[in-house]
């Protein structure tokens, strides 16, 4: 059959009905999709494989939001979602006895003898820590939880780290149909996210990985790499609290926490539990205003058997109340090698959450935790 | 009438010319001084004449960083300076004597010290136009002598036509200090160092050695 050139082919009635219906569907179905997709989806629970996860004591949550915080509900709420996942933890009273037996009141952290005693006197393989970031309630709420699980055998190390920072302005969507306005909404799916990683190590061997795709606005700023560090060995590593010089409380354990994250998830780091250090300075009485000195990086490299031990200063740390506002990261790092008794790394960082944000707030960072992860991912990246 | 116009063109050029070999701050060095022999210096905290208080030490870590960064010279952790400083109770940590300053060598190993002053850190308006603006002076002390070997300073940001034309804030802050810290590092060196600025707030520098 030929077609006349110019000419459009006719259609009879009920195909132009039946086109009109299905254009009609699809333009219905478009912002159903949309809402669907700004709304998260709790995962569902995963399967206990054949692996056998170790005995774990979950600790009461460490508060370094510098709020008022339901803390003894939230952790209610990781150890429910824990045991759903099918993880083996160490009863209530069991811990509690242990932890008045031992004088345990730092929860940020374990010590030796605590560790030891979890191990010889329960059956503890793992102690997971977790420190509440920030906890706004008002709208936008906001929410960080930074969490840890660390070894009860020496060298006691860190097996498995992650974080969590939720707003409720992540994800608005078409007319703000994705805005979160409470912080009970966004404390169940926080808790989800960490259980569910957590699961997801310990059941399947699977550790969650760095995000190899940190943009390049979130690089450090300048830095240098020592010719001393080689690529392929494995180094172990302890961080030292940061020194404070920004208006936000505990913003020196806070960046210190995500480079623990951050170098448990690349490749080629073994870190030290941050309680063991912080249990050496005590022991020593070392306090640094500036950061370490050669005379206490030596006691620290003699006492904890390191490679490399990371030291620094935050000069901002910024979270913006309100919808609109951009956070804001200001750090500086350096690592101190054992052997040469060097500085082999030295970088400085600064980056606001909406940095090279330009169309409809497409890549914004809406927590300083978040964007103090993708900063630190990509120092970590560079060191290697 | 050709004539004149010609010379007009000339002169013109002259200016554009001279302009672009003005810089934005002087410099002294010593000139029986070998800089080759300086491996390893103590950046002491600088003194801030500026109102944010936080100046001073924004500027000397960046400073540290980059010095680091050129692969020359060792720069000391802050916290052996901070030990170096306490063993040797300056009067002043930020300006000390001659005297004080070759203990501080001999206690920490270093050959040079560098002080510094912040004296501009922050905004500055003209009616409704605001920029940022970095004013910074440094010493290079050598411990062997107590003597200074080498000095320079540089102001950068501010407002600038653009600013007023277009109602513009000028660069942020710490794009601002980068690029002073980078102009003082070409003065210490005397080399020109690349500047490539990708974003507005994304600086990258390559110092020729």
């Amino acid at each position: 059959m030929r077609r006349e050139r110019g000419r459009r082919p006719e259609r009879s009635k009920e195909g132009v009905v039946a086109w009109r219906c299905r254009a009609l569907v699809v333009l219905c179905a478009i912002p159903v999709l949309l809402v669907c997709a700004t709304t998260a989806v709790p995962a569902p629970p995963l399967r206990v494989e054949s692996l056998q996860p170790p005995l774990i004591a979950v600790l009461p949550f460490e508060n370094l939001s510098a709020s008022s915080a339901p803390l003894k509900e939230m952790r209610a709420h990781l150890v429910k979602r824990l045991q759903m996942r099918g993880m083996k933890l160490l009863g209530e009273e069991e811990l509690l006895a242990l932890m008045k037996a031992y004088r345990v009141r730092y929860t940020g952290g374990v010590e030796p003898r605590v560790a030891e005693s979890f191990r010889g006197e329960a059956g503890v393989g793992g102690v997971l820590i977790t420190s509440l970031g920030l906890y706004m309630d008002h709208i936008p709420p906001k929410v960080t939880l930074v969490s840890r699980l660390a070894g009860t055998d020496a060298p006691y190390t860190v097996i498995w780290a992650d974080s969590v920072s939720l707003s409720g302005d992540d994800a608005p969507g078409i007319l703000g149909l994705g805005l979160v306005y409470s912080v009970e909404v966004l404390m169940p799916r926080a808790l989800d996210r960490l259980a569910n990683s957590l699961a997801a190590h310990l059941l399947s061997e699977k550790p969650p990985t760095a995000d190899r795709r940190v943009g390049t606005r979130y690089r450090p700023r300048g830095f240098y790499r020592s010719p001393v560090m080689s690529e392929g060995k494995r180094y172990s590593v302890a961080v030292l609290p940061f020194v404070n010089q920004s208006a936000r409380r505990y913003a020196g354990e806070l960046i210190a926490l995500k480079i623990i994250e951050q170098l448990r998830k690349s490749e080629g780091f073994e870190v030290l539990e941050p309680g063991i250090v912080r249990d050496e300075l005590l022991q020593f009485r070392i306090i640094f205003p500036e950061g370490a000195s050669m005379a206490d990086a030596d006691i620290l490299f003699e006492r904890t058997k390191v490679d490399l031990l990371i030291t620094g200063k935050v000069m901002d740390y910024d979270d913006s109340r309100g919808p609109g506002g951009a956070p804001n990261v200001t750090f500086y790092m350096q690592v101190i090698e054992r052997q040469s008794r060097q500085v082999v790394w030295a970088s400085h960082s600064t980056n606001r959450g909406d940095d090279g944000v330009f169309f409809f707030g497409a890549g914004r960072v809406t927590t300083a935790d978040a964007l103090a992860s993708k900063m630190m991912a990509a120092v970590i990246q560079r060191i290697r | 009438m050709f004539k004149l116009a010609r010379k007009v063109v000339v002169a013109q050029l002259l200016i554009f010319l001279l302009g672009g070999c003005a810089t934005s701050g002087e410099r002294y060095q010593n000139p029986t001084m070998d800089f080759g022999t300086v491996r390893r210096v103590a950046v002491l905290p600088f003194t801030n004449l500026s109102r944010d208080t936080g100046a001073a030490e924004r500027v000397r870590d960046v400073f540290s960083t980059m010095l680091l960064a050129t692969g020359s010279i060792y720069v000391v952790p802050p916290g052996e300076v901070l030990r170096g400083i306490t063993r040797t109770t300056p009067a002043d940590p930020a300006r000390p004597s001659p005297e004080e300053v070759k203990r501080l060598g001999g206690i920490i190993g270093v050959d040079a010290v560098i002080t510094g002053v912040v004296r501009e850190y922050g905004e500055v308006r003209s009616g409704q136009t605001a920029a940022n603006v970095v004013s910074v002076s440094l010493q290079m002390i050598e411990t062997q002598t107590g003597e200074v070997v080498w000095a320079a300073e540089t102001t950068k940001g501010g407002i600038t036509l653009r600013d007023r034309l277009f109602g513009a804030r000028g660069e942020p802050m710490n794009v601002v200090t980068q690029q002073a810290v980078n102009e003082l590092m070409d003065k210490l060196f005397g080399t020109k160092t690349k500047t490539k600025t990708k974003t507005k707030t994304k600086t990258k520098t390559k110092t020729k050695q």
